[in-house]
């Protein structure tokens, strides 16, 4: 079967998502080969773009934003892949008409704004169906579209606290911590996509489109639905404990040669515990009545884990994986950014793919998240400069020409350039 | 199949797939639970004994050990049927591919290899099935020098680089929260087979899905591994308080962010101080950036006198971000999702009542439902082996007797 086959290839999507979760969702979606037409305007370019001037964070090649910054920045870069990009001012009657004409050749729209602003824009579901009555819509603000905080706005960092998990994040004893990532952008990201494939069977079935609310807020606290089942089952309110864990020990991330170098343990039994005794030369521990059962080594987490790090302090991290592995103790180095790109499995699985960006220049990114096994996908386009193809879209798909692009973008409605704020 | 043609009276997406989830990790069984909870007819296969490792975890209600009451297994299973079976005897071989022959999809996460050994190989399932989906879900993968590697979430967190970014710069990196790599894996894994599923759709043929944790975590870590190769240097552990972090107040913590010059004077107006807005170490968000530990140092006694509660509804209307630590007790209790009806209390026979997270998202026209507790150990063996393969008593006795079921 020729592996150039996309599994949604027949799908095409125009998407008003930015920053992370809603790009996240439009991302997976073009990966697994649909048609993804992003659509910004040119004086509020997808945020994640870093702003311009540069203001907004995030990372440029070789620290340098470039002229054109906007179409550097690795935020926007990273979830944006396999992406058409065309700019429209939805403000104006213009810009929001040939939004509807994509709409009415559409299978899917999706857009993670604050709440109100597809109502400002009058384009709520009811006027997309108008135009299309079989369209699939997600929407993702932060909160839901209902309810007391439905009207908040929110981002990763104000999220990921409302959802329990950070107060799981943090030492002993210590303050909740922020991840170093937001989860929250991330789960409402992959549950968007999810939620569209099951539009979309659905569609197949039945030739019905629908509603989607995502509340990034809600979808991520099903990633952590063991620890509500915990709280309301038991009355346990969970305490940060560090990396320890409610059913292993050891368990953790111990200190290794090296600068900032660590390597992470979890002994699953009695028996993995009997045999890292012996890995360490430390026989005399296995019988050691304070480690003797889990429950012991949970209540002696402290004295276990410094016998543990004295043993890892002076070694290196993969070694100790490779003994540790070799007598089937789960373990592994704690990898930074560089590392996980360097690493044997992901390499040999040929897990990322090289990606050339007109302005970016040439990089590594992470390749498909899953792999299917006769029509796996793959990243065909770096993701799109600002208003990269809005003549092609536009000419192709509504048969624009020269003449209506050239007064377009005249009038500020489509380009490739944004103003100077 | 053909498209757009056959009826879908009970609302559900996916009532017309049937699923064999053989899974016995947290992984498969979210995957797994994300089919059921959207209408497929999921039936869960355990080994007898014990059944699913994942019935160990707890919590259980009375503190005492019991297969049929854990928390946690109870979560991840709603809507399934279950039933037992020993897929290491020849018999027990033979009844899941009777199983498969019906099905659409089939849920795995053994160590890469087991299911050829056992004659249960993709290629296996396609001849009894043609059209049949297979996700696998494993620590690394079915290939690659690791794919025999043990993990558990602390090992998946720590190789997807998720890990190395959490905590304070002096200490040990922290895991992600909760078990997120099992999540991930399982959400990539429905992601792949539903993929799958809607190409079948289009094309009536089936394939492999490899799902693997690592590259599952690590797929959301993208942004950092572009951004390591641009810079030279890789992200690390932020200093504590810092901006991006949670700040104290009067009862618990906040993140908060401003976002440009206008919310930052709104922010000064209202807490009664709108000079504390024209401070020029503050004046831009690039400037607010650059000195973060003074701008903490500054907000600390103003954000005493506030509740987050007080700090969500006076700003959040001002359109500046702020977000409430909410630990499990105020998560439970907290009113917006009160008001969304986002937990749902379910009957289980032996646990009582169980009160778990709802839809994870809400679609109008086929929505998320709650038809059924997860099974207690092999509760469907009678209806699936009698009802539904048409076996006699006898027969599901005689498998009894030899550990097959």
């Amino acid at each position: 079967m020729d592996k150039r086959v996309l599994p949604l290839q027949h799908v095409r999507a125009v998407v008003l998502t930015q920053a992370w979760a809603g790009a996240l969702t439009t991302q997976l979606l073009a990966d697994m080969g649909a048609e993804v037409i992003q659509i910004e305007a040119l004086e509020r370019p997808d945020v994640w773009r870093g702003g311009y001037p540069p203001r907004n964070g995030g990372t440029y090649p070789e620290n340098n934003p470039g002229e054109r910054p906007y179409n550097r920045n690795a935020n926007y870069n990273t979830v944006n892949r396999n992406k058409l990009g065309i700019t429209l001012d939805l403000t104006t009657e213009e810009g929001k008409g040939l939004f509807l004409e994509l709409v009415s050749i559409s299978d899917i729209v999706a857009e993670n704004f604050a709440t109100r602003v597809m109502a400002n824009f009058g384009l709520e579901y009811a006027e997309l169906k108008r135009v299309n009555p079989s369209i699939i819509m997600i929407r993702m603000p932060a909160f839901g579209l209902q309810g007391p905080y439905a009207h908040y706005p929110g981002n990763g960092g104000t999220t990921e606290p409302m959802t329990g998990m950070t107060s799981l994040l943090g030492y002993k004893d210590g303050v909740p911590l922020s991840s170093g990532i937001m989860h929250t952008d991330a789960i409402g990201g992959e549950m968007g996509f999810a939620a569209l494939l099951i539009a979309l069977h659905h569609r197949h079935r039945t030739g019905q489109g629908q509603e989607i609310e995502l509340s990034q807020q809600e979808a991520a606290i099903s990633f952590i639905g063991d620890h509500v089942v915990d709280y309301t089952m038991t009355g346990r309110v969970p305490q940060r404990q560090g990396n320890r864990d409610r059913w292993m020990a050891p368990h953790g991330n111990y200190r290794c040669k090296g600068e900032d170098s660590w390597v992470a343990i979890s002994v699953r039994s009695d028996a993995e515990w009997q045999r890292l005794c012996i890995l360490m030369g430390r026989q005399e521990l296995a019988e050691d009545a304070r480690f003797l059962k889990t429950e012991e080594r949970l209540a002696n987490a402290d004295a276990l884990d410094r016998l543990v790090e004295d043993w890892t302090l002076d070694k290196e991290a993969y070694p100790i994986m490779e003994l540790l592995q070799g007598q089937g103790i789960p373990c592994a180095p704690v990898l930074k950014a560089s590392e996980v790109l360097d690493s044997p499995q992901l390499q040999a699985r040929g897990f990322f793919e090289t990606v050339h960006h007109p302005e970016a220049g040439t990089h590594q990114m992470p390749g498909m998240p899953w792999r299917l096994s006769r029509t796996p996908g793959s990243i065909r386009l770096p993701a799109p400069c600002l208003g990269e193809h809005s003549r092609r879209v536009l000419m192709e798909h509504l048969g624009l020409n020269e003449t209506d692009l050239a007064d377009l973008e005249q009038r500020g409605i489509t380009g490739q350039d944004p103003p100077i704020d | 199949m053909s498209l757009g043609t056959s009826p879908n009276r009970d609302r559900s997406a996916l009532s017309d797939l049937r699923v064999i989830d053989c899974s016995g990790d947290v992984a498969g069984a979210y995957c797994a639970k994300l089919l059921a909870d959207f209408g497929a007819g999921v039936i869960k296969v355990e080994p007898p004994g014990a059944g699913d490792q994942v019935r160990s975890l707890g919590p259980f209600p009375d503190g005492t050990s019991d297969p049929d009451s854990g928390g946690i297994f109870i979560y991840l299973n709603t809507n399934k049927r279950g039933i037992t079976l020993n897929l290491e005897t020849a018999a027990g071989r033979d009844l899941l591919l009777e199983l498969v022959s019906s099905a659409d999809v089939v849920v795995e996460s053994f160590a890469p290899g087991t299911l050829d050994r056992l004659g249960l190989s993709f290629e296996e399932l396609e001849r009894v099935r043609p059209g049949v989906i297979l996700t696998s879900i494993t620590p690394f993968g079915q290939t690659g020098p690791w794919r025999d590697y043990q993990a558990t979430d602390i090992v998946e967190s720590a190789v997807s680089g998720l890990s190395y970014v959490n905590g304070l710069p002096e200490r040990e990196p922290l895991k992600a929260p909760g078990l997120q790599s099992y999540y991930h894996g399982g959400t990539c894994g429905f992601m792949g087979t539903m993929t799958a599923v809607c190409y079948r759709d289009v094309s009536g043929v089936g394939q492999h899905v490899d799902v693997s944790l690592m590259e599952a975590s690590a797929s959301v870590f993208g942004v950092q591994i572009l951004a390591a190769q641009h810079s030279g240097q890789s992200q690390g552990r932020r200093r504590a308080g810092n901006p991006a972090g949670l700040l104290p107040c009067k009862d618990g913590y906040v993140a908060l962010n401003i976002r440009n010059e206008l919310t930052w004077r709104h922010m000064w107006l209202f807490f009664g101080e709108p000079e504390m807005a024209d401070d020029p170490r503050f004046s831009s968000v690039v400037e607010r950036r650059k000195h973060g530990e003074e701008l903490e140092a500054l907000l600390a006694p103003t954000l005493a006198r506030y509740t987050m509660e007080e700090l969500l509804h006076g700003l959040g209307p001002l359109r500046i971000l702020v977000g409430m630590n909410l630990e499990m007790d105020r998560l439970l209790s907290d009113p917006h999702l009160q008001d969304r009806g986002a937990f749902v209390e379910q009957q289980h026979p032996v646990a009582g009542t169980v009160v778990i997270p709802g839809a994870p998202f809400r679609m109008s026209e086929t929505p998320w439902s709650l038809r059924a507790a997860a099974p207690l150990l092999g509760q469907h063996n009678e209806e699936v082996y009698t009802q539904m393969l048409g076996y006699s008593a006898q027969d599901l006795a005689g498998w009894q007797a030899e550990g097959v079921v």
